[in-house]
């Protein structure tokens, strides 16, 4: 009798395990998706690229399942499905800032084309980090297209009375030390090369306190521990409910979500650019028909209805960028970056 | 106000809000029960589910299904020793013992029914004054932190077992591992040998399982091999005659327990770098601390289950506060929750408590009568999951360490966690074997990030401000919490000498 007992409750615990996975469905494929890439070194050299793609597509998210990229690339999945008529599953393997996922793609991932990663600026400026430098630089990914662009903003809070706008924040920082939040104070961090190029172009003097990410930053400008907030303008959507309020945005035009913020060349401080940007690349190597395809796939995924909907309630940026014009992109941010840093190339 | 609660109670009378609920605090139990499948894993697999619900459905089920793994944890923890989430960690120290003393069921009656005081008494605490709460978790900055972090390092004395020098050891390497990754401020890879899985860190929840289970089924198989007997119980004799929960007279003496631990809990929740996992050492030091018999901690004490049970309820409750007012997320699982009310168009601050108030005090209520359904399904399952104890451990060895490798790998897709855990494993069987305590060593591990980065923050920001004394005397709840390290690392020396005293002059006379 004992015996029969604890034999059902094992079996239940395995059910309820099969009932998980179930649901885990979009986090927990990895195994499949293991089973695929074997069988898709066979196919490759008799499947044409002129039907593809011929079985799933596998996309890799470097950051865990729930945050704001993971849920991008959800929504993709479910815009490009209706495209290419294959379902496109999302595999997270966060870690290291993605750096797991990308050496995952760079290392050991088949070049035929089922699978494709997200890319941000990380992956392109890691290996002038110099505290810890990646071997991969821009050439090494195949860029297909970039769809988010999160510029950076300034915010002060509303009972601020030292500084009201970029230009008296500039002035005031001049003279006296600011204290600002940022995430790693290094080239890969918008908000620290926010916080060097006020230092090298302006002379402001700035003392950067790293944190774990926007919400800690906030966090702590809101508390009265930092003095101003720099973040991105998808970080600030409640900033009037909160009580604080954007003062400059880094971008050649003012953002859609935020009319009344003047860009930087508008405030005649200087017309500095930063931004975050996301977007889909494969690894070099891949059938330039399969990129083709892939690009053409993922503008017209960006053009769904209820894509744009569902990035637009996350105050997603979109703007799309594909092949060499998105390269040029992100080089001209990098070059941007490397001279504030004043790192060589 | 009272007319919002009512508001909120009217906008749960529908099928589909209600549905939601049961599917919430029912599915969060078996996520929370698997060990490696945390409440945030849970809470975001659901999130992709909820894009069809309407706001109040979407967001009861996901603060539901986080409560109820947070309680799901401690099942595992108590008949298997095996945590299934990092904040029933502390039950299972307790926990198992009552299981082995044939008490199990008792003591999953007992963690069910303390689980949902904590968990009610926070979400009460939430309904009637979260804004004024919201703004009280502004208060804590980085030196705060890392006072609270010191504090629970306090907290390992109590948890060193028979030798207090191998309990400190454990502690102490516990915070070495900790500081192997990447360090947060620099940016610079410190113990990593090159390798980039360890960049963020041993990660901590296949660390956790691998001491706590795979040492756990380990030393059973010793056991086993060394001709004992092939369960868990050592005492079958109260298993016959057992009970769901414990009889009053002994439930009573738990309450104190339970109300000490709901109230701590859900300020350790509001505190932006804590949680659940913190909070239920914090309050399980605690319980001890002010227990009558605290010899019994570490030997199977029911206000131990208690303590820590209510405390890690209640923090969940504590760390919706400052989310849902100002848009702060205290928790991990808190800020994927942040994405699920973005995504029904539900921004936090302000206009919470104004335009979206029916919606808010709807998903408060919900969280609310979430946590008692949770309590009347756990006690009317705990009869049945409880004989999980007299299986024989042939058969529910495999069953756990398979459970472990799955759990461990889905956390990230990554052998290398597997690894980890299977690593971690057999250093918790030796300390075992050697005597030394595993629960110091998590604590270790869990507090070291926390303290460091803190610390280091805090030297950064006392510089700018004028040194780090007069920041520290411009800040009065960090001037508590200092006295509240002194008090707790002092009192043991104090209360040694003055009962030497009074032994020595009793001599003489």
């Amino acid at each position: 009798m004992k015996k029969l007992v604890s034999l059902a409750l094992a079996l239940v615990m395995l059910l309820a395990l099969v009932a998980c996975t179930k649901t885990a469905e979009p986090a927990a494929p990895a195994t499949e998706t293991k089973t695929e890439t074997t069988e898709a070194k066979t196919e490759t050299t008799t499947a044409s690229s002129g039907d593809f793609p011929t079985k799933p597509i596998t996309l890799l998210c470097g950051y865990s399942a729930g945050g704001s990229s993971d849920l991008g690339c959800r929504y993709l999945a479910e815009a490009l499905r209706e495209e290419l008529g294959q379902p496109v599953v999302v595999e997270n393997v966060p870690g290291s800032g993605s750096w797991l996922a990308w050496n995952q793609l760079l290392q050991t991932t088949d070049k035929d084309g089922y699978t494709f990663a997200l890319v941000n600026l990380s992956a392109l400026y890691g290996h002038y980090d110099e505290t810890n430098p990646r071997q991969y630089t821009i050439d090494d990914f195949e860029l297909l297209a970039n769809h988010v662009i999160d510029y950076q903003v300034l915010c002060i809070r509303n009972d601020e009375t030292r500084f009201s706008d970029y230009a008296s924040f500039v002035e005031y920082a001049k003279n006296n030390n600011v204290i600002f939040a940022a995430a790693t104070n290094n080239i890969t961090s918008g908000d620290g090369t926010v916080a060097k190029m006020l230092e090298v172009k302006h002379g402001c003097q700035i003392t950067v306190i790293p944190v774990d990410g926007a919400s800690d930053a906030t966090t702590m400008f809101l508390a009265g521990e930092t003095d101003i907030l720099s973040a991105n303008v998808g970080d600030v959507m409640d900033a009037a409910e909160n009580g604080y309020k954007p003062i400059v945005i880094f971008a050649p035009e003012r953002s859609g979500y935020l009319p009344d913020v003047p860009t930087s060349a508008e405030t005649g401080v200087d017309d500095y650019v930063s931004f975050s940007a996301r977007g889909y690349a494969y690894m070099k190597g891949v059938d330039q028909k399969i990129v083709d395809r892939m690009i053409e796939a993922l503008t017209k995924a960006f053009d769904n209805e209820n894509y744009k909907k569902q990035m637009a309630a996350m105050g997603a940026q979109l703007e799309l960028y594909t092949g060499q014009e998105y390269k040029d992109l992100l080089n001209s941010q990098l070059d941007s970056r490397l001279d504030i840093w004043g790192v060589a190339k | 106000m009272l007319q919002n609660i009512l508001l909120g109670f009217a906008q749960l009378a529908s099928w589909d809000v209600l549905l939601a609920l049961l599917i919430g605090t029912a599915g969060g139990m078996i996520v929370g029960a698997l060990p490696g499948f945390s409440a945030a894993m849970g809470v975001s697999l659901l999130i992709p589910l909820t894009y069809g619900m309407n706001g109040t459905a979407a967001l009861v089920m996901l603060t539901a299904m986080y409560t109820s793994a947070i309680y799901g944890g401690s099942i595992t923890a108590i008949l298997c020793h095996t945590p299934g989430t990092p904040a029933s960690a502390a039950t299972a120290i307790d926990g198992f013992q009552l299981t082995k003393q044939g008490r199990g069921m008792e003591a999953m009656g007992v963690a069910t029914v303390s689980s949902a005081i904590g968990g009610t008494v926070s979400a009460i605490i939430m309904l009637f004054v979260a804004p004024a709460l919201g703004k009280f978790s502004l208060k804590f900055s980085v030196l705060e932190y890392f006072l609270l972090a010191v504090f629970g390092l306090t907290v390992i004395a109590s948890l060193a077992g028979e030798n207090i020098v191998k309990g400190l050891f454990s502690g102490v390497l516990g915070l070495l591992l900790g500081c192997v990754g990447l360090d947060a401020l620099a940016g610079v890879p410190r113990m990593t040998m090159g390798n980039i899985n360890l960049e963020d860190g041993i990660n901590f929840v296949p660390a956790l399982i691998g001491l706590f289970s795979v040492a756990q089924v380990m030393s059973l198989a010793y056991d086993v091999h060394h001709g004992k007997t092939g369960s868990v119980i050592e005492d079958e004799e109260n298993l016959k005659h057992s009970r769901v929960l414990p009889p009053w007279k002994e439930t009573k003496t738990l309450i104190p327990s339970q109300i000490r631990s709901s109230l701590v809990g859900t300020i350790v929740g509001i505190v932006p770098a804590a949680g659940a996992g913190v909070s239920s050492w914090i309050c399980y030091s605690l319980g001890k601390r002010f227990s009558k018999h605290p010899e019994k901690f570490g030997h199977g004490a029911m206000d131990g289950v208690a303590s820590c049970e209510a405390g890690n309820n209640a923090a969940t409750g504590g760390a919706l506060i400052p989310l849902i007012t100002l848009g702060l997320p205290g928790s991990s699982v808190a800020a994927i929750l942040m994405g699920g009310l973005m995504i029904h168009g539900l921004t936090p601050g302000a206009s919470m408590f104004t335009k979206n108030a029916p919606t808010t005090y709807g998903i408060m209520v919900g969280f609310l009568i979430a946590n008692i359904l949770m309590g009347l399904i756990g006690l009317f399952a705990a009869r049945y999951i409880a004989r999980v104890s007299s299986a024989p451990m042939g058969l529910l060895g495999p069953v756990i360490v398979c459970l472990c490798c799955i759990g461990t790998f889905a956390i990230r897709n990554n052998m290398f966690d597997v690894l980890v855990m299977l690593v971690f494993g057999l250093i918790g069987f030796v300390l075992k074997r050697c005597g030394f305590a595993a629960p110091p060593l998590i604590l270790g591990m869990v507090l070291s990030d926390i303290c460091e980065n803190n610390w280091r923050r805090t030297l950064i920001l006392a510089g700018a401000k004028g040194g780090l004394f007069k920041y520290f005397i411009g800040r009065p709840i960090a001037i508590v919490l200092f006295l509240l390290v002194l008090v707790s690392f002092l009192s043991p020396i104090i209360m040694n000498a003055v009962s030497k005293k009074a032994k020595s002059s009793a001599l003489e006379k």
